[in-house]
């Protein structure tokens, strides 16, 4: 963060000070943002970028397990035409397990919108606001397992504990919302490598991902704390009214605290939440023909709630497609991605359609993609063809639509089999270079210091994609 | 040309034949003897490569296998072939790289300047002239640690600073008052008032045991006829000798050790998550602190509590919990021995190591040479397969469980073995495959990626090619009696292969006469196993057949290895008499070596027998891993076991991984202590795996470091501010604190008292300044010195996560006081141990625990941060944790049982806050529980009003 020389009463600067140097800044910009007058310690006040930017927030649909590219926004006619026979020896790469001969998708590609993209019948959906996204085919990570993908997908490494993106984003630029958190990731149950793909690591935990189980439906199941099982309303806000005066006893023979202050809002601001998280959870408060275009299924109401969300100022949604890696088709992928792309198809399109209604889809990125891809050659199970295709870290499709963002492109390439990208290759790295870009950062300054050095979310690596960019 | 020396003659003889043929185009260095030239490549051209390029482009490990050390280096170019053609120099790679014009942009951060492209440019305009193209290839520049780094304060030796001389001679009551009033005076800053005795009691109680003292315990000593500061000097004993100040001040060190009673791996749920014995380090921390173990042997035990001599008692091996309690990584044992040192360095010595990976340190005088130095200490060690009890004998009650354990562990022993016998076996015998395989591919990055791959039975072991490739890199060389004819034999141009890859098509027999010429020639060198000669049994392997192909060279080498490895293995009675086994054959010796030296290709430890296991193998030996621990943790009757280590039975030999990469393994370095903390040049570690030397090195009076970072530690937790602000890193970023002379002073002093903790601490506590009442009542201080560097007050401090709960605990009369033992569910709301037991979950951290900004388990904590939000308050307001305390506290007897409203509050307000409330206090309540209760409610107005009590800041901080 840009540090700027600001005097400050001086116990909130020790305060800050406390909490070292990163958070100090932090918290200066929070301090400074607030302008009621009560100092309001929170470090999720919401913040300025580096520089203006169009995205104002972020959701991150999570195909987690893989989707292949070739079988979903990657068409490969050449596959076609090796099905069945093997793959050049050049165009065949090492994955995590052995594979055999080319595989053709069994599903049809057609050209969509103005720009003519191609995209597989099976997001034809998704596919009608081609326009308006930008997909990006060459992409690539560095190793075929799962864990080692997702961790670097979320958080830019593949095996240290290191902030994921979602608290990255939500340490830059807090949250519009203090009634809610700022960073929320959303699954029917646990994507693998679980809480670590949301993890705040050695920033604060309060930028850590809330992880929300969609499974459960129920608000106090979805939030920690968020409901009283003891008393009613009118008598909890006699006891915070106690409370405020007690506490005011005491602060009048301390003044010049700002953080007896902060905590006397804190709980203002918890008693607010409740009503407000209550309310942004509850998606039976939307319209019925809303709810409807979603979906009454476990995607349709993530993305839905992911909507509420962020229309809230909640700074960043991550929803994951469900438990484990359901992408993972080993097996039987003209069966298993058919019905996985049924499951979020129609939501996703959805999503973009109410966003684009409700004047949202102009300053809030949405992402799609997963952890990588998957081999165009068939997967050898017991030396057969199981009809599945492995892991492929070494070119995958990510698409990227909304704020800030090219609409009706297509961004490097892989080559004709869909194995590996060749084209202007995009690296995870340069994907969130990309990212806090849209977001109105510089990644190589949005940083914090940790065990004697500064700590970015890029690392040392990482460049912005310029061809992203509207 | 020709020379008397034969390798000169059969070099000379095999140049020329390749000449002949035409394979491929030798580039010596050229120097267009053009001295303009020459001093602009030296003016202009190295100068920018050495500082732009050379980083990843370097000897060691180039990035894209592209190396721009020499002028043949870059027209041999890369993975995207040649950096410079000759033929073509205005369409070089080189020029489009740096001037960002193709898929290639390098350097890849920041572009060279337009300056600095013209140079390259113009540089491959007079064709990429080289001088001295015999000369060592550019170097960078050499690590040194200077006079200049060895003089950074916290380098310097400690000192015993002279006590300051003050006016106000009354002041000051110890020592330290001197230090501080000295600074005081200097600044004309005049220091609060000694705080009252209530909020000094409140403060000295929660300090040492993490809770408040009880209404008695402060009326004692506010009557106490003694004065303050005698009075106070009896408070402070009696505290450290309470048995809760282990569990407060154990829980600090538990923040700097990274301590977790779970496992990271992925894919693991309920009781597989948990580290059976993790607790047994926990408890290990809360009894030395108790027992005021001296701060060096407390060193000495987490580092090598296994090596001391005598034998420490049982229950003190648990210290080596310090070092095996960090994250598992995916079980990759370089970032878990990264774990280590960063632990170590940052939490004893206060440096920051663990930046040496890569690269020397950026600001420290800290080398790469000095962190594999430690690498290859914990590389020396492992965890044994049967951790040692932490009691001195299996209590009876654990027979039975013993029994089935043990059982297990040879379970587990047996298939380890097995598996390594096979696997190793295995490897040697298909050295042909291994060699063909790396004849005929390119080197694969997942050949050299740190993960992990689902292998068949039959598939060749990534990590063995990746080693085979680099001996044939090394050893492929004319001089080179084995491989000297591989480096002629893999330039001949391979023949085409046919469409559908079953085989070579033509050209194989242009192969074989090109093989065969080039062998005529090698028949010409002299036989035998020295550098210029040639092993005879590769000859033969090499003239047995026609050669057609690479793979069919790789595989008459393969073969050859593999015959000589047969012979030595029938001979050999065991694998430690290979060479008497070959009888003086040293053709056979040397080969045979290939595969049975320690440095072979083929060779693995038993500890790493996992990774090179197939799928189907991994799991089951995971899984009966995991049965192992699963037993322990469901067991009631598993005795405590320590989670040490041992040392390995060969220690390991550190090369520098270059830009820590473990498959580019660089120069080899010893096992020792940086250079930095050592006046000239540390010793190589002699003692095994050398933890014990480096626990010494560490624990060593002389070490400037270790008593000045553990004297800071314990002064943050007692005034709220350290006085070197940043705890872990006393590097050469950290300025020089205000209090350095205090910090010297307060370090000596400790060395002198026998590194005690607890006298430490009696001197700091019983010394003015920390016994000065907090910032509003001193406005002197607060306008001179708004931030308190000058420590003219006490700073008012929050409670922890665990002081807050533990303290709710206490006033509702409910805590339950342990002993130590396994971890506790904490998050229960009923439950009512102290949270230092609690589990701590280092994957999913519970979400309180994060709310109330508990150290992140991940890595070394040098200090919580302290963040304020609604999660905080909404635990207050709704938790059933705090409903459950408010109950209990309207409960209590001693409330219960007291009549009228001003009786209870007084009786609540004298538990709570150890005061009687004022008369508007009084009032506020007697309005509050008169109001009638909302139907609905289940809480009583005096319910509700105990809640609030706990809810306030009155509870959360202390003045």
């Amino acid at each position: 963060m840009s540090t700027e020389p600001i005097r400050m009463p001086i116990s909130r600067r020790r305060m800050l000070a406390s909490a070292g140097t990163g958070l100090g800044m932090l918290g200066l910009h929070a301090l400074m943002a607030d302008d009621s007058g009560a100092s309001i310690a929170s470090p999720l006040a919401p913040k300025s970028p580096h520089f203006p930017a169009k995205a104002k927030r972020i959701i991150h649909i999570y195909l987690n397990g893989g989707p292949s590219q070739v079988d979903t926004f990657d068409p490969k006619p050449m596959l076609a035409k090796y099905d069945g026979k093997p793959l050049p020896s050049d165009s065949k790469f090492s994955t995590e397990r052995q594979t055999g001969a080319a595989m053709a998708s069994p599903f049809k590609f057609a050209k969509y919108g103005q720009s003519g993209i191609e995209v597989s019948e099976i997001f034809a959906k998704t596919a009608q606001h081609v326009d308006d996204m930008c997909f990006i085919r060459s992409m690539h990570a560095n190793t075929p397992n799962h864990e080692q993908s997702m961790r670097l997908m979320n958080c830019g490494d593949e095996r240290l504990s290191r902030p994921s993106m979602g608290s990255w984003v939500t340490y830059g630029l807090g949250s519009e919302n203090a009634n809610l958190p700022g960073f929320i990731a959303m699954c029917p149950g646990l994507p693998v490598a679980d809480v670590s793909n949301w993890r705040s690591a050695f920033l604060p935990g309060v930028y850590q991902g809330t992880h929300l189980d969609t499974r459960k439906t129920k608000i106090d199941e979805l939030i920690e704390n968020i409901t009283n099982p003891a008393v009613t309303r009118p008598d909890q806000r006699r006891q915070i009214d106690l409370l405020q005066r007690l506490n005011r006893f005491h602060q009048s023979a301390r003044s010049g605290e700002p953080e007896l202050e902060a905590r006397i809002q804190a709980f203002e601001l918890a008693y607010r939440m409740q009503m407000e998280a209550t309310d942004a959870f509850d998606i039976q408060r939307e319209p019925k023909h809303v709810r409807e275009a979603y979906g009454d299924t476990v995607h349709g109401r993530q993305l839905l709630m992911a909507r509420r969300l962020i229309e809230r100022g909640v700074r960043i949604v991550q929803v994951y497609h469900g438990d484990v890696q359901p992408w993972d088709s080993h097996n039987d992928i003209a069966k298993s991605h058919r019905n996985l792309a049924n499951e979020c198809d129609g939501p996703i399109a959805a999503l973009l359609n109410d966003l684009k209604q409700r004047g949202l889809f102009e300053d809030t990125l949405v992402i799609c993609g997963g952890e990588f891809g998957r081999t165009p050659a068939v997967e050898l199970v017991n030396g057969k063809s199981g009809g599945g295709r492995d892991h492929n870290h070494w070119g995958f499709t990510v698409w990227l639509a909304g704020g800030g963002v090219k609409g009706g492109t297509v961004v490097g390439a892989t080559d004709d089999f869909g194995f590996r990208a060749v084209e202007n290759p995009v690296h995870v790295h340069d994907l969130h270079a990309t990212i806090m870009h849209l977001m109105g950062f510089d990644h190589t300054k949005l940083t914090y210091r940790n065990a004697g050095r500064d700590y970015r979310l890029t690392d040392v690596h990482g460049n912005v994609v310029k061809e992203v960019l509207a | 040309m020709f020379s008397a020396r034969p390798n000169d003659f059969r070099r000379t003889c095999v140049i020329r034949t390749m000449l002949f043929i035409v394979i491929v185009s030798f580039s010596f260095g050229k120097s267009t003897g053009d001295d303009t030239a020459d001093a602009f490549f030296e003016k202009n051209v190295r100068p920018l490569l050495v500082a732009k390029c050379l980083e990843c482009h370097g000897n060691e490990e180039p990035e894209a296998g592209l190396r721009l050390t020499s002028r043949e280096a870059i027209l041999k170019g890369g993975d995207s072939g040649p950096a410079v053609k000759l033929d073509a120099l205005d369409k070089s790679l080189l020029d489009k790289a740096v001037r960002r014009q193709g898929p290639i942009k390098m350097p890849p951060d920041t572009p060279l300047t337009e300056a600095e492209t013209a140079t390259i440019r113009t540089w491959i305009a007079q064709g990429i002239p080289w001088p001295k193209a015999d000369s060592a290839p550019i170097a960078r520049k050499e690590f040194a640690v200077t006079e200049a780094d060895r003089q950074h304060w916290s380098f310097r030796p400690v000192t015993d600073p002279p006590v300051p001389a003050v006016k106000d001679s009354a002041w000051p009551l110890s020592t330290i008052d001197r230090f501080i009033l000295a600074r005081l005076e200097e600044a004309n800053v005049r220091p609060a008032p000694v705080a009252d005795r209530r909020t000094l009691l409140r403060r000295a109680t929660f300090d040492l045991t993490g809770l408040p003292p009880t209404w008695d315990e402060v009326q004692a000593f506010v009557n106490d006829p003694a004065s303050t500061e005698a009075a106070f000097r009896k408070v402070v004993d009696r505290l450290l000798a309470s048995p809760r100040y282990g569990e407060r001040w154990g829980r600090h060190w538990l923040d700097v050790a990274r301590f977790a009673d779970s496992k990271d791996g992925v894919l693991m749920y309920g009781d597989d998550r948990i580290r059976p014995y993790a607790y047994t380090y926990r408890d290990y921390v809360i009894r030395a602190f108790d027992e005021d173990t001296p701060f060096d042997q407390f060193v000495r035990e987490q580092i090598a509590a296994d090596k001391i001599q005598p034998k420490v008692p049982a229950w003190r091996l648990a210290a080596l919990g310090f070092l095996t309690l960090g994250r598992m990584y995916d079980n990759n044992v370089h970032d878990i021995i990264d774990d280590q040192i960063d632990t170590v360095s940052r939490g004893l010595l206060g440096l920051t190591i663990a930046c040496a990976r890569c690269h020397d340190h950026k600001y420290d005088p800290v080398s790469t040479a000095d962190y594999y130095g430690l690498y290859g200490v914990f590389a020396s060690s492992e965890a044994p397969l049967e951790l040692p009890m932490t009691v001195d004998e299996v209590p009876a009650k654990s027979a039975e469980f013993e029994k089935q354990a043990a059982a297990k562990r040879e379970e587990i022993r047996k298939f380890r073995d097995e598996q390594f016998a096979m696997l190793s076996e295995t490897a040697r015998q298909r050295t042909d495959d291994y060699l063909v395989h790396v004849a005929t591919s390119k080197p694969d990055p997942l050949e050299t990626a740190i993960f992990f791959l689902s292998l068949a039975p039959d598939e060749l072991r990534p990590p063995i090619t990746a080693r085979w490739r680099k001996l044939i890199e090394r050893r492929a060389t004319s001089e080179d009696p084995v491989f000297g004819p591989w480096l002629d034999l893999m330039q001949i141009t391979e023949p085409e292969k046919k469409a559908d890859e079953t085989g070579p098509g033509t050209g194989g027999e242009t192969f074989a006469t090109t093989a065969a010429t080039i062998m005529t020639i090698w028949r010409t060198v002299p036989p035998g196993t020295k550098p210029g000669q040639l092993n005879p049994k590769i000859l033969a392997a090499l003239s047995a057949k026609p050669l057609e192909s690479r793979a069919d060279v790789a595989r008459a080498y393969g073969k050859a290895i593999e015959e000589a490895y047969s012979i030595a293995k029938k001979a050999a009675k065991n694998e430690t008499g290979w060479k008497s086994a070959t009888a003086g054959d040293e053709a056979t010796f040397q080969l045979s070596e290939l595969l049975t030296g320690s440095e072979s290709p083929a060779a693995f430890p038993l500890s790493q027998t996992r990774r090179y296991m197939s799928r189907a193998e991994t799991d089951k030996f995971g899984g009966m891993v995991q049965e192992l621990d699963r037993m322990a943790v469901k067991s009631p009757d598993a005795p405590p076991r320590a989670m040490a280590l041992v040392d390995a039975e060969k220690p390991y030999e550190p090369h520098i991984f270059v830009r820590g990469n473990p498959s580019a393994p660089g120069r080899r370095v010893d096992r020792k202590f940086p250079d930095l903390l050592s006046a000239s040049g540390s010793k190589p570690f002699g003692n095994g795996s050398g933890r014990l030397d480096l626990a010494e090195s560490i624990a060593s009076p002389a070490n400037p470091l270790t008593a000045r970072v553990i004297v800071n530690r314990v002064w943050m937790h007692h005034f709220g501010e350290p006085l070197v602000a940043s705890p872990s890193d006393f590097g050469k970023r950290v300025a020089e604190p205000v209090h350095a002379q205090l910090l010297d002073h307060l370090a000596t002093t400790f060395v002198r008292d026998g590194w005690s903790l607890k006298k430490l601490h009696r001197r700091i506590m019983t010394s003015r300044a920390y016994m000065l009442a907090s910032a509003d009542q001193a406005s002197d201080s607060v306008s001179a010195d708004p931030e308190n560097r000058l420590l003219g007050r006490a700073n008012r401090q929050r409670l922890s996560f665990e002081a807050m709960r533990d303290s709710l605990l206490a006033v509702s009369g409910r805590i339950e006081y342990r002993t130590g033992g396994r971890p506790a569910d904490v998050t229960d709301p009923q439950n009512r141990c102290r949270t230092v037991f609690g589990m701590v979950d280092r994957q999913s951290l519970p979400g309180v625990f994060r709310a109330f900004d508990f150290a992140t388990p991940d890595l070394s904590v040098e200090r919580r941060v302290r963040t304020m939000g609604p999660q905080q308050a909404l635990f207050a307001l709704n938790s059933p944790f705090v409903i459950e305390q408010a109950k209990a506290l309207a409960a209590r007897a001693d409330v219960a049982e007291q009549e009228g409203p001003v009786r209870k509050t007084t009786a609540m307000y004298r538990i709570v806050f150890q005061r009687d409330p004022t008369i508007e206090e009084v009032a506020t309540a007697v309005d509050f529980v008169s109001a009638p209760v909302e139907p609905g409610s289940k809480l009583s107005p005096w319910e509700q009003f105990a809640q609030v009590l706990l809810s306030t800041n009155e509870m959360m901080y202390v003045d």
